[in-house]
């Protein structure tokens, strides 16, 4: 388990050396490789069984409990149609803190944390990811790898998750 | 440095608040012909507090108002202006205005700086109208209703020269004058003689006796009655009644016995000496409870100018009427007195105030405990009772004492009602005048404690019941008279417990609800309904949106928002609203509520592998069918019969979808329910147990779930979730016309 709280006292340490740089933690979904600012992640968890919710989309696990707290749980392997959306004692559960709410994702693998500097985030592309273009802040190339940062907290916040009421949406 | 003050702000927010909400009610309870001296100190208090907490964090607007208003307040309570009507509108006014500045302050809205000066100026302005006008302007028969009393001072000088002792007194007088209305009734014809002055106040003679002390030679001071002191005015000489010792003045009135007709006491003649008010009108009078006599005060004649009449008034027809009014009103100064004094004395000592957060943190905590007592009970369970009796003893008690431990942490968030009640008087007020009605409201039960969080959220959908009471139940004053009822119409406040539900009503004695107009707005609105419709479900066509059959859009309300946010708000607390209504007669609409939103005795049960709570509360039964109960509409299998009752079934895993369940309805178990009055049976697979589960709520991280109202951790650290049996009643329901 990797908590955030060390990972942001690193951040700090490593930022300063002018240009803003942030931490990101990537993680891959099928063949693409997605980075989301780690201040946006609470912590990293096995994949438990959870309660399923009765006329719930297919990607919408359902609930667990996190020490006391109803935590959502989606599948986004399921919600992007990538990936094999199978269950096994490696499968790990991204448990993510947006502002007011603790929404769980499961993604195919967590790969590492990385600093991206905020100016090497080239603005993205049209171009055809599994993530809506509305999501992504931008594309990063990183050594030989190309990745895809998303704006997580807009992407489960928007009414295409469905997991916020729509009032409120 | 800024967070220590932003502390102290939010500090100094709550007790104005508390100070403002004090104040309004004390002002609403205030009897204008009569005003309770002890209330008006406590509103003078409340106005005092706010503004010196206001001056000390430098909230000058608010200070510039408060000021003001306890200027007033504080002539009122002297006693040198009389109450009137429209100062209580001034300071209800007022009291608003600070509410606004501090909500302001808080980050709302900033209030109209212009209003400031309004108010100021009307304060003001009241505060100059001299008390005659005011008795006046009220064009009322009784004498202004000030409460003051006239003492006199007499007390000689040292010897010295005439004018220097002129003066000296002049000084005197002025220095009285600051606090209260003082002046010279007889000087000496020496230096040497004595000086005669007057002055209303309340206060006790050895205050007085402190500051004459100053001037005066202290031997010569006679302050209250005897001072009528010296020889030089001989007529006082020949009265005997004049004589009473200031012992036997403060004990008149508590000796003197209630309503009685007797001849007045002589004591009672001596009073009457001071008593100016023209002895032909019997006359409503106010006395204090430490009033040193009642000397009614008008403002015309001096004191001892009524002084020749003195031994006529002990047989005047109307004195003996002034004389026995006093005990009468100071009884009930005093019973007033003493039911406010101990709810005061005890609520100010033994409570502290405390952060929601923390508390909402504590309950938390106690939840996460009770889950985890049923955890290790749940694991101790397969252990040999024998082998480990002792832990299971140990369990036992565990359990017993989280039990406990829970009911006294869910307490502390439950609030009685009487915070939401007390808002009432003044919107009754303030609607009733703006609509012409006069209304009459009374509350009941305000110490039916609920939940906090039940408390704010009930308060709007509560003050739009009312509202609509008043403006559509309540007839106007002529048409009551009318119909032979009282002009006065009632409304009715009333809380209590029944089961596990506090249940609200607000009743009025109005009109009643129209079922023909309701019926016709209905059609015309495109409503499905019918004659054959019960009355309560015609009376429940008003929640529906866009319904109003106020024939004329008021300001207050008619224009059908509203009614059905205040069901849907109800709803959303897991309550709900019911009316009865007949015509010509009333109206009564009930609010039931569940006490606690945080809490619920569940009947846990199994479909599929997935676990369910059933709130015991709408459970009527459980039972297992056979095949001949059960009947088919078209083809279906939609009812059974229990007991030559037809009830719909509601098949748990038809609605949830849950994969593995039992579909056969002889194989599995039938809950029989009951919501908003509708029976069903929900098919499921098992009963698994009863539990008490803390309620967590969906919404929180995901969202509402048509159903489900919520979820709750069980022992083995699972989420199950809670079944919403009202919407799942209204599904069954809803199913079954369309089946037939």
């Amino acid at each position: 388990m990797m908590m955030a709280q060390e990972l942001a006292t690193t951040r700090k340490d490593m930022a300063g050396e002018g240009g803003q740089a942030d931490e990101y933690l990537t993680y891959t979904l099928g063949t693409e490789e997605y980075a989301i600012d780690i201040l946006k992640v609470q912590e990293i968890r096995g994949y438990e069984a959870p309660t399923t919710i009765a006329n719930a989309p297919p990607f919408l696990k359902g609930v667990i409990n996190l020490r006391g707290t109803i935590v959502p749980i989606v599948d986004l392997r399921i919600k992007f149609g990538v990936g094999t959306a199978e269950y096994t004692p490696f499968t790990v559960v991204i448990i993510l803190n947006l502002g007011t709410r603790v929404v769980g994702m499961v993604v195919d693998s967590v790969s590492d944390v990385t600093m991206l500097r905020q100016d090497n985030i080239r603005p993205a592309p049209e171009f055809s990811a599994s993530v809506d273009t509305r999501y992504i802040k931008g594309l990063c190339s990183l050594d030989e790898r190309m990745l895809i940062v998303v704006d997580i907290e807009r992407l489960m916040l928007s009414s295409e998750m469905a997991l916020v009421d729509e009032t409120l949406a | 440095m800024s967070v220590d003050l932003s502390q102290f702000y939010q500090i100094f927010f709550e007790e104005a608040q508390e100070h403002l909400a004090g104040m309004e009610a004390l002002l609403l309870d205030l009897d204008i012909e009569d005003p309770d001296p002890e209330q008006l100190n406590a509103i003078f208090r409340a106005a005092h507090s706010i503004k010196g907490s206001a001056g000390t964090f430098g909230f000058t607007d608010l200070a510039e108002v408060t000021h003001v208003l306890e200027n007033l307040l504080d002539r009122i309570r002297k006693g040198e202006l009389a109450l009137r009507a429209a100062m209580i509108d001034a300071f209800l006014d007022a009291g608003d205005l600070l509410k606004d500045l501090l909500a302001a302050h808080r980050g709302g809205e900033a209030a109209d700086p212009a209003r400031v000066g309004n108010t100021c100026t009307r304060l003001a302005a009241l505060a100059d109208d001299a008390p005659r006008d005011s008795a006046a302007e009220n064009g009322e028969p009784t004498p202004d209703a000030t409460v003051s009393t006239n003492v006199a001072v007499s007390f000689a000088l040292d010897e010295g020269d005439a004018d220097a002792a002129a003066s000296a007194v002049r000084n005197l007088v002025d220095e009285i004058s600051t606090q209260w209305p003082a002046r010279v009734v007889a000087r000496p014809g020496d230096a040497s003689g004595a000086w005669r002055i007057e002055v209303s106040t309340e206060a006790d003679p050895a205050v007085l006796r402190g500051m004459v002390e100053f001037v005066a030679r202290s031997d010569s001071i006679r302050i209250g009655d005897d001072a009528t002191g010296d020889d030089s005015y001989g007529f006082f000489d020949d009265a005997p009644a004049a004589e009473p010792k200031n012992g036997d003045a403060w004990g008149l009135f508590d000796d003197a016995p209630t309503g009685s007709s007797t001849p007045v006491p002589a004591a009672d003649a001596a009073w009457g000496l001071f008593d100016d008010a023209p002895a032909g009108t019997p006359q409503p009078t106010v006395a204090t409870d430490d009033s040193h006599g009642f000397f009614v005060d008008l403002p015309t004649p001096p004191a001892n100018a009524a002084v020749a009449p003195a031994p006529t008034l002990a047989t005047d027809g109307p004195a003996p009427a002034l004389a026995v009014a006093p005990p009468a009103v100071e009884r009930r100064d005093r019973e007033r007195g003493d039911r406010r004094a101990a709810p005061r004395g005890g609520a100010t000592e033994s409570s502290i105030r405390v952060d929601i957060p923390k508390v909402d943190k504590l309950i938390n905590l106690v939840g996460e405990l009770v889950i985890t007592q049923a955890m290790l009970a749940q694991s101790a369970s397969v252990l040999d009772p024998v082998q480990f009796e002792r832990l299971h003893n140990g369990l036992a008690q565990l359990e017993r004492n989280t039990r406990d431990m829970q009911e006294s942490v869910m307490s502390i968030r439950m609030m009685p009602i009487s915070v939401v009640f007390s808002r009432f008087p003044r919107v009754v007020r303030d609607l009733a005048q703006k609509l012409n009605k006069q209304i009459e409201l009374k509350t009941i039960g305000e110490g039916t404690e609920l939940d906090k969080g039940l408390i704010e959220r009930i308060a709007d959908p509560l003050t739009h019941l009312v509202r609509n009471s008043l403006d559509h139940g309540i007839e106007m004053p002529d048409e009551r008279i009318a119909k032979g009822k009282s002009p006065v119409g009632n409304i009715t406040l009333k809380a209590y417990h029944q089961g596990g539900n506090i249940v609200i009503e607000v009743a009025d004695d109005g009109a009643g609800l129209d079922r023909p107009r309701i019926l016709s707005k209905a059609r015309e609105r495109g409503f499905n309904v019918n004659e054959q419709m019960s009355d309560g479900e015609v009376w429940q066509l008003i929640f529906e949106p866009g319904f109003s059959t106020a024939e004329q859009v008021t300001e207050v309300s008619g224009r059908g928002v509203g009614m059905d946010v205040v069901k849907r708000n109800i709803g959303a607390m897991g309550g709900r609203v019911d009316i009865e209504s007949m015509r010509g007669i009333g109206t009564r609409m009930t609010v039931r509520l569940p006490l606690t939103l945080a809490i619920l005795d569940g009947m846990s049960v199994a479909a599929g592998k997935e676990t369910y709570i059933i709130p015991l509360g709408y459970v009527v039964e459980s039972l297992q069918v056979e095949r001949n109960m059960v009947r088919g509409i078209a083809g279906v299998e939609r009812l059974i019969q229990v007991r030559g009752e037809f009830l719909p079934v509601v098949a748990l895993h038809e609605i949830f979808g849950i994969p593995g369940a039992e579909t056969r309805l002889e194989h599995g178990i039938m809950v029989v329910v009951e919501a908003d009055g509708i029976k069903a049976a929900l098919f499921i697979d098992a009963l698994l147990g009863q539990h008490q589960v803390v309620i967590k709520s969906l919404e929180t991280n995901y969202r509402k779930v048509a159903g489900v109202s919520g979820a709750t951790i069980m022992g083995d650290g699972h989420v199950a979730l809670i079944l919403d049996i009202a919407a799942l009643a209204q599904m069954a329901r809803a199913s079954l016309p369309a089946a037939a």
